[in-house]
């Protein structure tokens, strides 16, 4: 690892020190729970029996939108280092990145093609 | 010894951005509160010291002496790591972002960048994802609905816009050829004309765009628009660990704006008789009044409305923009 | 030939109707047997164009020795086509009374056939125990969960005060069955009573496919107040006025109105022309402020914060204008039986037409801004579609009804007051969504101002009060109805010996409205449904009859307008320091 990057890090340390000071502070601070029941339910809009759990699984679009996600952001880490250094690698090199890109686009059409993208 | 020296001044330096950073973010809540008011035709906070000043004060101690509810359903551990990601991600972001230019204090030299890195803007870019976990984590782990719904509508909201930011910072660094964001101000070295702006104005409007996403604020703050879903993933969180969020968005807030006036906006370069250093506070102040703006003149949009907007309208924009900038180049 | 003779001739050569009874002049009221009651409301409701509009239960032991049940159909005319509506002349209510005897307190439910009734025969079992057969959901509707089994509150009877009902445990409280739809992966999210947008007693429970509203189903009357019987028993003609508009907070001069000149109408009062055109003023700025209040809820729910505030801002205009008619912030406390309590000076009359042109002028300005932003009428179009089917199913009333394009004004089909006088259009949407229902909202806000200001230029003379000198005639009953600005409000009024009121039933605009709410959210997606009830402009307190507990702090000074105004904009020398 380079130096840059542990140097970098250093915000952390510094966080690291900061943040749980000021979590005691505000605890010695603040009031503390009295272990009201009601108090600590988790908040229903104010109907005070809990209507079934978070573990309700969710529709299925949002684990949809993850995925496309994951591969565009994949392709574009790809493209990074290409941008950087494009005028090197010269009319080869763009050409090779627009193939790629053209694919990428088709990837997009067709996701938009199944209605993938479509949100009711 | 002089290794020694650099890891000094380097923890110095943190400690600095830190105090300033979160100060700004503070002071950015009173700005705001303001500035809507007043596009209101309203006062704003005027009880609390000369013109409602010390507002910021008062609700820092509020915020810090309220009690720490963690509702007893909830995954305990990550309900209370899930707040420390915001504010953690939020600043070790700023490591990269050189925010003025070089001066010199008793004849010793200070970069004030915390650490230069090559490939600054990647490290930002990829810092600040990580910021995502807060919310997502926040909201799946409180067990509440109005959480899970901020939770899940974070993958549509952050997730997507985020393909959007990379691929609008593509364009603007085929024309630089560098990562590391020194670089890219020093290539607007030119004066008023070389800021890439004019270049690349459509990569501007677009990570512009993207950054009002990914910062949550509106009209894109659809993973805690009271409004729609009370609070979103923070439905649940009270007192500091509430304030963490809160801290993390602003930080968030002046991240992207640095970002924006550097690679866009000519960054910290002198212009006309004005200091460098000078002239990107103007311009980050100017981005900041720029969100304030939009969310006084803008109504929210619909999640669907915005995955519209991502993924049918700005990333084909995208894509061309690359495909452009790589013909012109070439 | 008098007016809705024509219907029940038509009724007859079906039912036996045992007896016809004429109330005013367009109010009738036929008795038809507990069998025929059905096919008798279904057949005005639907073959000759008629609108259910209330539906009163009474408790009629001591007169007659049953109970009776009266549905009051207002006939206008379907209203799906332009053709489809009754002329003008042919327009009135029809009562359809029905006994039920004591000893056996079931009768034919007519929400098989009508399904707008379903609401009030929910409710005729909590107030009365008497059971409609057939009744698709009989659950309870008004009173709480725990309630006693046995105890119907408006039961003449019942509710004997030394013996209170126990209070039931928290715990033990029975939960209330919601209608849930079938299937894995469907997600209920509790929306209100403690949402920040909703944040008014109602529970909505909302079945959601990831953020998509699948169905919906809500629990309102968290706090019945009681008013029917409180009216009923203790109240007389002088307090009713004032306990009427204790109904709302916003449009409670509207239930004033309603009620008094419910009861002006069955003993046959006539209010001097001048009182009449004050009455209308002030409905009008009721529905000025109460539009107003909307459309800005309607901004801010979206996220458009900026055109709430400039909406309030024009509110407070409105609030002056109420200032000038009645000497408060409010129309309230000004309606007495026989007319209104405070006069008009000139000068009044002349300050507020100048007041309604600063009014009209930034009402335009601000509404064309809202309008020139493509993101906010995107937010509110194809949003919480009334089908219009579903619709002529539920006879819903005021903006929610004039949005999907049905022509249903109480002003226009039954005019009251100084309404026949005036000159105005009823303000007709198509879209069926949110941007409708706002859209002629804002339409109505331009026709109030240009009412109010037909009524100052057309200001009679004369007297605004008149000492009412009829013997009150015991069980005579009437019908006062008034179009507040949520819809179409009716009072029922029958007169009980030594000057009490035998029976008070009011019945708010929200009231019919929110039975299809349910529809209305299906298909949505979460984002919307605070959108989707606050455009319904529900009114909470209005559909329950909330007390509201007036709290004054133990010292008081009085602040001239001036006095705050100038604490706003310099805050020095606060008010309250020197006390």
């Amino acid at each position: 690892m380079s130096l840059e990057l542990i140097l970098a890090s250093s915000i952390i340390f510094v966080l690291a020190i900061t943040i749980p000071i000021l979590f005691v502070l505000s605890k010695k601070l603040g009031p503390n729970s009295q272990g009201n029941k009601q108090k600590n339910l988790s908040y229903e809009s104010g109907v005070t029996n809990p209507i079934g759990g978070s573990d309700s699984r969710f529709s299925v679009k949002f684990y949809l939108v993850a995925i496309l996600f994951v591969l565009f952001d994949v392709e574009i880490i790809f493209m990074f280092p290409w941008a950087v250094n494009v005028r090197e690698l010269g009319f080869f090199g763009l050409a090779e990145m627009f193939s790629f890109m053209i694919l990428l686009i088709a990837g997009l059409i067709y996701v938009y093609r199944i209605k993938a993208l479509k949100w009711q | 010894m002089n290794e020694i020296a650099i890891i000094i001044e380097t923890v110095i330096k943190a400690v600095v951005v830190l105090a300033v950073v979160a100060g700004m973010a503070a002071f950015a809540t009173f700005i705001e509160r303001k500035v809507l008011a007043y596009m209101q035709r309203r006062l704003g906070p005027m009880n609390v010291g000369p013109h409602g000043i010390l507002q910021l004060a008062a609700d820092g101690i509020k915020l810090f002496t309220k009690e720490d509810i963690i509702p007893q359903n909830a995954v305990k551990p990550i309900f209370k790591i899930a707040p420390v990601i915001a504010p953690a991600t939020a600043f070790t972001a700023m490591a990269a972002i050189p925010f003025f230019p070089e001066f010199t204090v008793f004849g010793y030299t200070v970069t004030p960048i915390i650490s230069d890195i090559n490939v600054g803007v990647l490290f930002i870019m990829g810092v600040a994802s990580v910021g995502m976990y807060a919310p997502l984590l926040a909201g799946m782990s409180s067990t509440n609905k109005w959480a899970l719904l901020g939770a899940a509508r974070t993958v549509i909201a952050l997730l997507s816009f985020e393909v959007v930011s990379g691929l609008a910072l593509l364009a603007p660094l085929m024309l630089i050829g560098s990562l590391s964001l020194i670089d890219i101000n020093d290539f607007q070295n030119g004066g008023f004309s070389s800021w890439l702006v004019w270049q690349q104005p459509l990569a501007f409007l677009l990570f512009a765009i993207a950054g009002f996403a990914e910062t949550n604020r509106t009209p894109f703050d659809l993973i805690e628009y009271e409004a729609e879903i009370v609070s979103g993933y923070a439905t649940d969180y009270s007192g500091m660990r509430w304030g963490l969020f809160f801290i993390g968005e602003y930080a968030n807030m002046i991240t992207v704006a640095f970002l924006v006036s550097i690679i866009f906006l000519g960054g910290y370069n002198p212009f006309w008789i004005i200091p460098g250093a000078i002239m990107i506070l103007i311009k980050i102040s100017a981005f900041i009044f720029l969100f304030l703006w939009v969310r006084a003149a803008w109504p929210h949009v619909r999640p669907d409305q915005m995955m519209w907007l991502c993924w049918k309208v700005l990333m084909p924009l995208a894509l061309v923009n690359i495909l452009i900038t790589g013909i012109v180049l070439i | 030939m008098k007016k809705g003779d024509n219907f029940i001739s038509k009724v007859k050569e079906k039912i036996t109707v045992h007896n016809i009874e004429r109330q005013t002049e367009d109010q009738v009221t036929i008795t038809v047997d507990r069998n025929d009651l059905p096919e008798a409301v279904r057949m005005l409701y639907y073959d000759m164009g008629g609108w259910l509009s209330s539906m009163i239960p009474n408790d009629e032991r001591q007169l007659n020795g049953n109970y009776a049940l009266y549905y009051v159909l207002s006939m206008e005319g379907g209203k799906m086509t332009i053709e489809d509506e009754l002329p003008q002349e042919q327009k009135c209510w029809i009562t359809v009374k029905t006994y039920i005897p004591a000893n056996d307190p079931t009768f034919p439910s007519v929400t098989c056939k009508v399904p707008a009734a379903v609401w009030y025969e929910r409710e005729a079992y909590d107030m009365f125990g008497l059971t409609a057969v057939g009744l698709p959901d009989p659950r309870r509707l008004v009173v709480s969960d725990d309630w006693p089994k046995d105890l119907f509150p408006l039961k003449k009877d019942a509710m004997d005060y030394r013996h209170r009902p126990d209070p039931v445990d928290h715990r033990d409280e029975p939960d209330y069955k919601f209608l849930e739809p079938n299937g894995s992966g469907v997600v209920d999210v509790p929306l209100g009573p403690l949402h920040i947008t909703s944040d008014e007693p109602g529970h909505f429970r909302l079945y959601c496919d990831g953020d998509t509203i699948i169905d919906a189903d809500f629990r309102l009357f968290y706090q019945h107040r009681g008013m029917e019987k409180l009216a009923e028993n203790r109240m007389n003609y002088d307090q009713m006025g004032y306990l009427a508009e204790r109904v709302c907070g916003i449009c409670g001069y509207a239930h004033a109105i309603g009620c008094i000149e419910a009861a002006e109408k069955a003993v046959g009062i006539e209010v001097p022309l001048r009182a009449q055109a004050m009455r209308v003023i002030c409905l009008e700025i009721e529905r000025l402020h109460s539009h107003l209040l909307n459309i800005g809820l309607a901004c801010e729910v979206t996220g458009n914060v900026n055109a709430f505030m400039h909406i309030f801002r024009i509110r407070e205009f409105t609030m002056e204008l109420a200032q000038l008619v009645t000497g408060g912030r409010k129309t309230y406390g000004n309606v007495v039986m026989g007319g209104l309590r405070r006069d008009m000076s000139g000068t009044e009359i002349k300050k507020s037409l100048e007041l309604l042109v600063t009014i009209e002028k930034q009402l335009i300005e601000v509404w064309d801004a809202v309008m020139d932003d493509k993101a906010q009428i995107n937010r509110w179009k194809g949003v919480g579609i009334l089908d219009r089917q579903v619709a002529r199913d539920f006879s819903p009333v005021g903006p929610n009804m004039r949005g999907s394009g049905f022509g249903r004004d109480s002003r226009h089909d039954h005019p009251y007051d100084f309404f026949n006088q005036l000159e105005f259009n009823i303000a007709v949407e198509h879209g069926c969504d949110v941007y409708s229902r706002e859209s002629v909202r804002y339409q109505e806000l331009l026709e109030s101002i240009s009412i109010i200001r037909q009524c100052f230029e057309m200001m009679p003379g004369g007297q605004t009060i008149i000492k009412p000198q009829t013997m009150i005639k015991p069980g005579a009953y009437a019908i006062g109805n008034d179009e507040a600005p949520r819809g179409e409000n009716i009072h029922w009024i029958m007169h009980g010996n030594a000057q009490k009121v035998y029976r008070w039933r009011c019945r708010a605009a929200t009231y019919n409205n929110w039975p299809s709410l349910r529809y209305q959210f299906r298909g949505n997606t979460i984002a919307d449904a605070a959108l989707i009830v606050c455009s319904l402009d529900p009114c909470y307190s209005c559909t329950e009859r909330v007390t509201i507990v007036d709290i004054n702090s133990k010292k008081s000074k009085v602040l001239t307008h001036k006095d705050l105004k100038r604490y706003s904009q310099t805050l020095k020398n606060h008010p309250l320091k020197n006390m």
